[in-house]
């Protein structure tokens, strides 16, 4: 625990429970963060959407968003997320994190502006330490860990 | 009976009959057959003399009112010239030398009377002579003043004496101005010599005839003269004629320039020309062209059988035999002929048109033979090249292995040749057959095409040309055959369109192979893509479950130390299968390049990058890092292929360093062609490349034991970039000495 951290809020988009279970676990051992996960995101958008107008307090710091995804998968979030009012957009940092080391999707990735990095699974307590310092520059371990 | 003189008209001037008479029978008594006119008086003397036509006049002395003086007067001024005889009783010796000085011819006195025949016989006579005598000057004048020589006398000192009217004509003198003057003085300077030279042998009493010699006229003019001359030793007088030579020197000249010219003609003549004489054919003349024909100099004087012995079995003498025997012209054309023209017993074959001609002599008798020969070697020589040329180009056209074939503008076909025939699979009639009406034609959607809608048709016909035109044949035997037509208009010289010259190109097996070859295209490109598949697979699928394993061995806590130990063995385990699953696909990406953007990277911004990344490694080693780029400072390449190419070169360098010696690294950039060699040395331990050089850039290929860290993946990669970049590298080495990589990069990626 690293009571000193600010306390952030953290969103899990991944339609594997096992990985938001493990991810969530990672998180909480090591930060003092409010994590909540989604197995689907047309669901997840749905709730952003309405944090917008009940509680925007609660709009989450942090995104994980894995790639592949049935029914709506990471790229199709990514399109209609950035038509969500700017509040929302500017707020939450998004981060693709993915079991992918395709370059395709890493360059796919880069081109979106909302998305912060591109992270390689498994989510590592390093890999959180190192984003939540800002900036994120490009090549920060993604490519070359 | 009839005199054999002509009677003579007496005119008698007597008064007394008796006197008359006696004079009429002394004539007849002499038998001269006489017809006398008796008159008396003045008036019938004048009368008588225009209207008789007297021969003589016999005057008495004494006639009453009348005197023999005054009839004398009287025909002194008539314009008769015939005698005036004298008879007179008494005369004084006085009188008769009076009378005969005023001109009576003869006197007699009237008592010797019998003397008269033998007077007027001898007067007739001598006024006979006279008369001849001025005949004879009056045309001696008549030639001094009409002919076209000069005549002239000349004295023993060379003076003229007499000229003809021609001297005035000829000279431009007055004879006047002649006479008495040296000829010498007026003959030209440079003949003087030999005109002194002719005139003293003129002396001696050599007659000369046509001496020539030039005389300077009045008027300055140079007039040639032909002169006759003979000497008169009696009157000491040279008579000469002289001739107006311009005419003839004229005539000379014509004369002598025809001849200049026939004798141009005949050495000059681009023919060989020459003349045998006699029965055994004895060279009497050739021209220079015959001796450079035949490469002889000396044949005059030879028979033919001397000069040519070569020539004898082809011929020769039997030809010019015929010649001089028959009389008759013989001409022949393009003759072989092997002269021994260089006299070495080989011989060299020559082709001759020429013309064997009868010489002929004055009297009409064959003499000789002339011949006439123009050497046609060249143009034989060059026609068989010509020929050859012509049969090679049609065996060439023949042979092709592509069906070649011309037709004219009604598309009939004039030639074609045995690819031609195995295309159409049937032998076309000349003049009769189009091809393209022979053969059917299919466009590409397997319909026919009429003859008209042709392209070929058009190219005949108009005079476009066609160039690749694919479609289809048909052959009489059903089969079809894909071909490319090209077919060019032909012309004549004056640009009308003659027809064309066409080429078809059977492409069925080219297609046939094309079809095979974009077969395997695809399963290729279908295998590449279930490559790029199993990349996906590995990247998402592969890997998701690996990196589950490793979160949960992360976020895993026991109390007990040997489940701890235990599940860091997982986790080990679970990231060296990551690790393996991220080189392999790191690996299958390299070879899809396509996606990546080229860009402008320099060689110092990212070597200062990797040296920051390996700070660590470079502290511990204390390795001393060197550059130079300045040959080629910058590439455009994909950037992240040439920073791991330099980061994994540079890294293995620090790996395989010597323990005990300071570490150098230097790289540096050089110009190859269009490509940048980028070469990283260093002193390290080296590898031995005969031991290990073929499995230098295999994966997972270590060298170097445990000892020193790595999982032998680097180099496989390097190579796997650099060749998807365009490039290739080559290593240098030796052991315990040091490394060289040189990577060779196009300098503009994406060009290639």
């Amino acid at each position: 625990m690293e009571p000193t951290e600010v306390c952030k809020k953290v969103l899990l988009i991944d339609d594997d429970p096992v990985t938001n279970m493990i991810n969530t676990k990672l998180i909480m051992r090591e930060f003092n963060f409010i994590v909540e996960a989604y197995t689907n995101a047309q669901e997840t958008l749905i709730h952003l959407q309405n944090l917008i107008i009940s509680s925007p307090d609660k709009i989450p710091d942090i995104i994980f968003l894995d790639i592949n995804m049935p029914v709506m998968d990471g790229w199709q979030f990514l399109d209609e997320f950035e038509k969500l009012p700017a509040t929302l957009v500017e707020k939450a940092k998004i981060f693709m994190l993915t079991s992918s080391i395709d370059a395709d999707d890493i360059l796919k990735a880069r081109a979106y502006g909302s998305v912060s990095d591109f992270i390689s699974k498994p989510l590592t307590s390093n890999k959180i330490r190192l984003l939540i310092k800002e900036p994120h520059d490009e090549g920060s371990g993604v490519y070359y860990e | 009976m009839k005199s054999p003189i002509p009677k003579i008209k007496i005119l008698h001037l007597e008064d007394s009959i008796e006197d008359a008479d006696r004079v009429a029978y002394l004539l007849r008594k002499a038998q001269i057959d006489t017809d006398i006119k008796v008159v008396d008086t003045k008036i019938m003397y004048q009368d008588a003399l225009r209207t008789f036509e007297p021969d003589l006049v016999i005057s008495d002395h004494t006639i009453p009112s009348f005197s023999s003086l005054e009839a004398f007067d009287l025909l002194k001024n008539s314009k008769l010239n015939i005698p005036f005889i004298l008879v007179t009783g008494t005369v004084s010796e006085e009188f008769a030398v009076e009378a005969m000085r005023s001109g009576a011819d003869d006197y007699l006195l009237k008592d010797r009377l019998q003397r008269l025949p033998v007077a007027i016989t001898g007067v007739l006579d001598k006024f006979r002579r006279n008369r001849e005598q001025q005949k004879i000057e009056a045309v001696l004048l008549n030639i001094d003043n009409n002919s076209p020589d000069l005549i002239c006398t000349i004295n023993e000192k060379g003076e003229f004496m007499h000229l003809s009217a021609a001297a005035t004509t000829m000279l431009g003198y007055q004879t006047s101005e002649l006479v008495g003057k040296k000829y010498l003085d007026f003959v030209l300077a440079e003949d003087i010599s030999s005109s002194t030279a002719v005139n003293a042998s003129i002396l001696r009493g050599n007659a000369v005839t046509m001496f020539e010699n030039r005389y300077v006229r009045k008027d300055g003019k140079v007039i040639p003269l032909l002169w006759s001359a003979r000497w008169d030793d009696d009157h000491k007088l040279m008579y000469c004629t002289a001739k107006d030579a311009t005419e003839k020197k004229r005539l000379e000249q014509i004369t002598k320039n025809e001849q200049q010219r026939l004798l141009e003609l005949f050495l000059d003549a681009p023919a060989a020309i020459g003349l045998v004489k006699g029965p055994t054919h004895i060279y009497e003349m050739a021209n220079p062209l015959f001796m450079e024909f035949t490469g002889r100099t000396d044949i005059i004087g030879k028979t033919t059988m001397e000069a040519f012995p070569e020539l004898q079995p082809q011929g020769l003498n039997k030809l010019l035999d015929k010649v001089y025997r028959s009389g008759k012209t013989i001409q022949r054309k393009r003759v072989s002929l092997h002269f021994d023209r260089d006299g070495n017993g080989k011989l060299n074959e020559v082709f001759w048109d020429y013309v064997c001609q009868p010489y002929r002599n004055a009297a009409g008798e064959v003499e000789g033979v002339f011949f006439f020969a123009v050497d046609v070697t060249a143009q034989i020589l060059t026609q068989r090249k010509i020929e050859n040329a012509k049969k090679q180009y049609e065996d060439l056209v023949q042979d092709l292995p592509v069906a070649v074939y011309t037709c004219d503008t009604n598309g009939l076909i004039s030639l074609y040749n045995k690819a031609a025939t195995e295309l159409w699979g049937r032998q076309p009639e000349i003049g009769k057959d189009k091809w393209c009406g022979s053969v059917k034609m299919i466009d590409q959607d397997g319909n026919y095409i009429s003859h008209s809608e042709r392209k070929m048709h058009a190219s005949s016909n108009n005079g476009d040309s066609v160039q690749g035109t694919e479609t289809f044949i048909e052959r009489p035997d059903g089969t079809r055959r894909n071909i490319v037509a090209h077919s060019s208009p032909t012309f004549d010289a004056a640009g009308n369109p003659t027809g064309a010259a066409n080429m078809l190109i059977d492409i069925t097996e080219q297609k046939r192979l094309q079809k095979e070859t974009l077969l395997l295209i695809e399963n290729l490109q279908n295998k590449n893509k279930d490559l790029q598949k199993f990349s996906y697979i590995i990247s998402h699928n592969l890997r998701a479950p690996i990196a589950k394993i490793m979160g949960i061995a992360n976020i895993m806590g026991t109390d007990s130390s040997e489940d701890t130990e235990l599940i860091k063995l997982i986790a080990l385990e679970a990231e060296n299968l990551d690790m393996i699953v991220k080189d392999i696909n790191l690996i299958v990406a390299a070879r899809k390049t396509e996606l990546v953007k080229a860009e402008t990277v320099h060689f110092c911004g990212k070597l200062n990058q990797i040296i920051q990344q390996l700070e660590p490694e470079i502290s511990h080693s204390h390795a001393l890092i060197t550059s130079n780029f300045s040959r080629i400072k910058e590439i455009k390449t994909i950037k992240t292929y040439l920073y791991s190419i330099l980061y994994n070169l540079v890294s293995n360098s620090i790996k395989y360093r010597r323990p005990e010696t300071p570490l150098r690294i230097h790289v540096r950039t050089t110009r190859e062609d269009s490509f940048a060699c980028l070469s990283v040395e260093d002193n390290g331990r080296g590898i031995d490349l005969a031991k290990d050089g073929s499995k230098l850039f295999g994966l997972y290929k270590r060298f170097h034991g445990d000892a020193i860290p790595g999982k032998g993946i680097g180099l496989t990669l390097v190579k796997t970039q650099v060749e998807s970049l365009g490039g290739r590298v080559e290593v240098e080495s030796v052991v315990n000495q040091g490394t060289a990589f040189k990577v060779y990069l196009p300098i503009n990626y994406g060009t290639y």
